[in-house]
């Protein structure tokens, strides 16, 4: 038994731009939250764990395998489900001849098994009412279900999810949870977002990534527990804080180091996430 | 922050395909082309054109020509090479290249597929196109005057039509870029031109060189010519797809030497061919 996929002091450049500065991390079963500003390097590490781009330095295994070798991101393919950060669909494709199309892609060629296939991945993300219909016809979150389900063909083990809920309203966010939380079950889902709220939901393991790092590898609970008491509402606005916002009844929810007798209060997994990477980039200010 | 790493098999459903997954996928392009509005529309114009030849008052083997060799060599061919470059191109013009990444065929066997797709497609609907024109004007024009049209003429047209596919399929591959399609035209067509050019001398050499010969004064007198320039003009023919199909399987860095060393067998062969139609 190895974990699902191992990154050591992996580096990419892109021209000027460092995208993966040495980031080194592993993940296993269940859903890891991938969280990190734009430009953190995250679509970079995943593209790399998806086999579709190679580190200029650094070890990456998925399943104990080398995407380098051929034959070794042959098996990681057909273990692997990747939903890109922006998919796109062909011209005149429908939802079910879209994903029949990505299914000979991965190699399923006996048409009976391979329809009835495509038909539960689309049963799975509940699209079998628009199956028919284009592609490029549906809206935001239906063509992003589209794409998730395309990536569940086969049942892979590893799965690669590339902000999936950017652009999803509320009801399509829950929604996806629903689907990215029945998708770990006995698998390894790697899920970058921006959103804190999900990978609070979902995650029971959360990497961290600024500038090409790796910042913070632990659970939810423990990247809120970085703002452990540095949380505090008050009335009026305080310098002492690193962020300040006014909250829905008007009070302003302060995150740093808090001054006597402040109300502090519980902390979010957002607090914490904004804490970490805000100090990083103050230090990397000074 | 340490996390506690849970491990996980690497048992996977992959089940080994009974049929090669790059003929299903050939097919599956070949759907895509023939069912694509630019080739269904001009195809089916070539057809009743043909039709509408063949049914006419004592057509001459002239008028099969025109309704053959313009059609189906001009026409389908240069729709061939537009179709196959719209659907190569496709995934690339609309994103969907990046879902297409990471599936277990290859860029390479992708490729495969595309022209498998060329042949299964446009290939075969053009060899059908021309066996039932061909039959047609051999049969009217059997009682009027000329001899009848070869096997291996009909060969060559449907070589035409398939080159013009695997032309366009190496073109999108090779010239990503948005005026990709219509460039590649304007090279064939001046390309074609320039060979069929009477400026050109000596004038009965160059044409041979041509994916598509001008001139239906080539062809008179030779019924069955499988040894004779008709039938090296055939091979040359089917050089010119090899090439075209060589050039795209070179695209991916992968593997290059290899598929180097069979680009040049198939570029010697082409050039030997060529040299024997003239």
């Amino acid at each position: 038994m190895t974990p699902a996929a191992e990154v050591t002091d992996v580096r990419r450049r892109y021209g000027r731009t460092q995208a993966l500065d040495g980031a080194t991390f592993e993940i296993g079963t269940g859903v890891t939250g991938l969280l990190g500003p734009n430009g953190a390097g995250k679509t970079t590490l995943l593209r790399i764990l998806a086999t579709v781009a190679a580190p200029d330095s650094g070890a990456v295994s998925v399943f104990g395998r080398d995407p380098a070798v051929s034959g070794d991101r042959l098996e990681i393919r057909r273990r692997l489900g990747y939903l890109p950060q922006d998919p796109g669909f062909q011209r005149g494709f429908s939802v079910f001849e879209f994903i029949d199309y990505i299914a000979i892609l991965k190699e399923m060629t006996s048409r009976q098994e391979r329809h009835a296939e495509v038909r539960r991945v689309i049963d799975a993300v509940d699209l079998a009412s628009v199956s028919g219909k284009r592609v490029r016809a549906l809206s935001g979150g239906m063509k992003r279900r589209t794409a998730l389900a395309a990536a569940l063909l086969g049942d892979p083990k590893f799965l690669v999810l590339d902000e999936p809920t950017a652009g999803l309203d509320p009801e399509q966010r829950l929604r996806f949870r629903e689907l990215v939380s029945d998708a770990g079950e006995g698998r390894a889902v790697l899920l970058s977002t921006h959103q804190t709220e999900d990978v609070a939901a979902l995650c029971q393991d959360v990497v961290v990534l600024d500038q090409g790092r790796v910042l913070f590898h632990g659970s939810p609970a423990e990247l809120t527990s970085v703002a452990d008491g540095r949380v505090w509402f008050a009335a009026e606005r305080s310098a002492a804080a690193e962020l300040v916002w006014r909250g829905a009844d008007g009070r302003f929810r302060h995150l740093g180091s808090p001054p006597a007798g402040a109300d502090v209060v519980e902390p979010t997994l957002e607090d914490g996430y904004l804490l970490l990477v805000g100090r990083v980039d103050e230090e990397a200010a000074a | 922050m340490s996390a506690s790493t849970l491990e996980v098999g690497a048992e996977s459903t992959f089940r080994r395909p009974a049929l090669p997954p790059v003929v299903v996928l050939g097919w599956r392009e070949a759907r895509r082309m023939v069912l694509s509005p630019v080739f269904a529309i001009f195809g089916a114009m070539v057809m009743l054109n043909g039709v509408g030849v063949a049914f006419d008052t004592f057509p001459s083997r002239s008028d099969f020509y025109e309704a053959i060799l313009y059609f189906v060599a001009l026409y389908l061919g240069l729709i061939s090479y537009i179709t196959a470059h719209l659907v190569s191109s496709s995934a690339r013009r609309t994103g969907a290249e990046r879902q297409c990444e990471a599936a277990t065929l290859s860029t390479r066997q992708r490729g495969a597929g595309l022209s498998l797709g060329v042949v299964f497609g446009p290939g075969l609907l053009a060899a059908a196109l021309v066996a039932i024109l061909g039959l047609l004007g051999n049969a009217a024009a059997g009682a009027n005057n000329g001899a009848p049209m070869s096997g291996v003429e009909l060969v060559q047209l449907t070589l035409i039509v398939v080159g013009g596919g695997m032309f366009g399929l190496m073109w999108a591959t090779w010239l990503r870029f948005p005026g990709s399609l219509p460039l590649g035209l304007v090279v064939l067509i001046v390309f074609t031109a320039s060979m069929n050019s009477p400026a050109r001398e000596p004038l009965n050499t160059w044409p041979w060189f041509a994916p598509y010969i001008a001139s239906p004064g080539f062809f008179d007198g030779e019924a069955w010519p499988l040894l004779g320039s008709q039938g090296w003009h055939a091979a040359y023919l089917l050089g010119l797809c090899g090439m075209a199909f060589c050039a795209t399987m070179l695209r991916p860095k992968d593997q290059r030497g290899r598929w180097l060393v069979v680009t040049g067998v198939v570029v010697a062969a082409t050039a030997v061919v060529g040299l024997l139609q003239i």
